[in-house]
């Protein structure tokens, strides 16, 4: 076991990681920062916003994964980490350990501070729209406890496995323009997605969903087949109980194959770790 | 021991860097890894310590495939590259979270070692100069006593006093169980340190043989202060007047001028091959 995985190696890899990306990382936070704090003023009083926050949370997360991985070129620096004495899985679980255990909680906290509380301290103190510590914490709860937060809390989560597997792929695997070929690589794999599966579901439920605004499986899954689950007393029944099965069956099967492909992307992933060349 | 058998490798299929290569080198000596610029010798350090693979053949190091980056492997190994790369933060924190990583790693020994290359250890490690960089990562890889340490020109940037500490620290650290190879361009550096010379040209290995061996085989000296009693094998001009190497049949190890050597292996490859194949 201690050949394959050990904690102490692994907190000194994360102490390590920290030590040699210390100032990317605390730039990244700060541009992170920045941009919620952008979106917060443009986002003020839009109820569809989460599109943009969904993008910044998968972007700098993939930045985030790709920051100890991007030093390919400086020799010292990658045959330091190569070859420092721990094994390729705590060294892989490590970017992960930064990429995602400390990245999510720490964009939520950097959304929720930035988004409710640094807005309504700057509305406090320009206008009266701000609201009162226990009214502001109240539409928090409301808001994060939403099954609508909560659909694009998964879509995020799913979003950001997608791109940061491949930007990490990519990273590892090719020696320059990688960005560029994480790029071409996610848009790629997501037109196959949104053709294969409005194709699909059209063939199965005779109804054409995809749009180039939102392709793929997720039109199946909005109010247009007559059921908000959800949504307290506004909720309708389906026109169609067996088509209301099906799409949750396929949901729930469409959620289960990209769990799949995103722990096979990651696995590609730590194989080019594994196999990488200086 | 580290063998290499057989080895092949190319950066492009046209300029191949070693053809069906074959080396052993075992513990308890300080090799001298000589070549021209471009020779080589980082790309063999590289090979050995599994940063770069072999496109046939073998590189292992106590039977173990250094490309597999096992922990059993990697904790007994360490390269200190031409150009250095340090973290931002003190010697001792450096210390202490580097030096986690190695079993034998010790912290007094890398401090001392610091205070005889005169390094402040008080100061951060990145606003040092390059050669005082280098002397902090030549200080804290022999501290770490690993069984196999490799220098890639670690004379290259660091003054003259520091070059007599080198001499000195490396020798005082090394022992029987240990085997160092440093590779170098600059071979007055370090004559008096290495026991055994591995001279590379011409995508192979011209000569790996311990110095008194090649003293008892040869005799150095320039032609107007010693004249020689052997067959002349070789011939050089030097500020000292010709260079020469004869042959030594008195069976008595005479000192070996590194640098003729090296000249008289890359003008004469197949001749000075031969003489010790014999």
């Amino acid at each position: 076991m201690d050949n394959t995985f050990s904690l102490k190696r692994f907190s000194l890899l994360v102490r390590y990681q920290w030590a040699d990306n210390r100032k990317s990382y605390i730039l990244i936070w700060a541009a992170l920062a920045l941009i919620l704090l952008v979106l917060a003023f443009v986002a003020e009083g839009v109820t569809y916003t989460y599109g943009y926050f969904i993008i910044v949370f998968v972007l700098v997360g993939s930045v985030i994964s790709t920051t100890g991985l991007s030093h390919w070129n400086n020799f010292s620096r990658s045959s330091q980490l190569l070859l420092l004495p721990a094994t390729v899985i705590e060294k892989f679980l490590c970017i992960l350990f930064y990429g995602l255990i400390l990245y999510i909680p720490a964009f939520l906290v950097t959304f929720v501070l930035i988004r409710y509380v640094l807005l309504d301290l700057i509305l406090l103190t320009i206008s009266t729209n701000g609201l009162s510590p226990s009214a502001l914490t109240s539409v928090v709860v409301k808001e994060i406890s939403s099954h609508n937060f909560q659909f694009y809390a998964i879509l995020a989560m799913m979003s950001l496995l997608f791109v940061q597997s491949i930007c990490m792929i990519s990273a590892l695997g090719f020696k320059k323009w990688q960005f560029l070929y994480a790029v071409l690589i996610i848009a790629g794999i997501w037109l196959i997605y949104s053709f294969g599966t409005s194709w699909l579901m059209a063939s199965l439920t005779h109804i054409k969903g995809g749009t180039i605004n939102a392709p793929g499986i997720l039109p199946y899954f909005h109010t247009e087949f007559g059921y908000t689950v959800s949504s307290g007393s506004q909720a309708t029944l389906p026109a169609n109980w067996e088509l209301l099965y099906l799409t949750k069956v396929i949901r729930n099967i469409n959620n289960l194959v990209w769990l799949i492909i995103f722990g096979m992307l990651y696995t590609a992933a730590w194989y080019k770790f594994k196999e990488r060349e200086i | 021991m580290i063998t290499i058998k057989d080895l092949t490798f190319w950066y492009s299929k046209k300029n191949r860097v070693f053809e069906s290569l074959n080396l052993e080198l075992d513990t308890g000596h300080i090799y001298g890894l000589l070549g021209k610029n471009g020779a080589g010798k980082t790309t063999l350090l590289k090979l050995i310590c599994g940063l770069s693979f072999p496109k046939s053949g073998e590189a292992t190091i106590d039977h173990l495939n250094p490309a597999k980056r096992k922990y059993e492997l990697l904790s007994e190994i360490f390269l200190v590259p031409e150009e250095i790369h340090v973290p931002s933060m003190h010697a001792v924190k450096f210390a202490e979270i580097y030096g986690g990583f190695y079993p034998a790693f010790n912290p007094s020994q890398f401090l001392e070692y610091m205070e005889g290359f005169e390094v402040d250890k008080a100061q951060n490690l990145s606003h040092l100069s390059h050669g005082q960089k280098k002397k902090v990562m030549i200080a804290f890889a022999l501290a770490c006593n690993t069984k196999y340490l490799f220098l890639d020109e670690p004379t290259n940037g660091i003054d003259i006093p520091a070059k007599a500490t080198l001499r000195k620290v490396i020798a005082s650290s090394f022992t029987e169980e240990k085997n160092i190879i440093l590779s170098t361009h600059q071979v007055r550096d370090l004559q008096t340190l290495i026991d055994s010379a591995i001279i590379l040209a011409d995508r192979r290995i011209i000569l790996n043989q311990p110095l008194e061996k090649i003293g008892q085989k040869l005799t150095f000296g320039h032609s107007m202060l010693s004249p020689s009693q052997g067959e002349t094998l070789f011939s050089t001009s030097s500020e000292l007047g010709p260079a020469v190497i004869t042959t030594n049949h008195s069976g008595i190890a005479g000192d070996v001028d590194l640098e003729t050597l090296f000249i008289a292996s890359i003008s004469i490859p197949e001749k000075i091959g031969s003489f010790f194949k014999q």
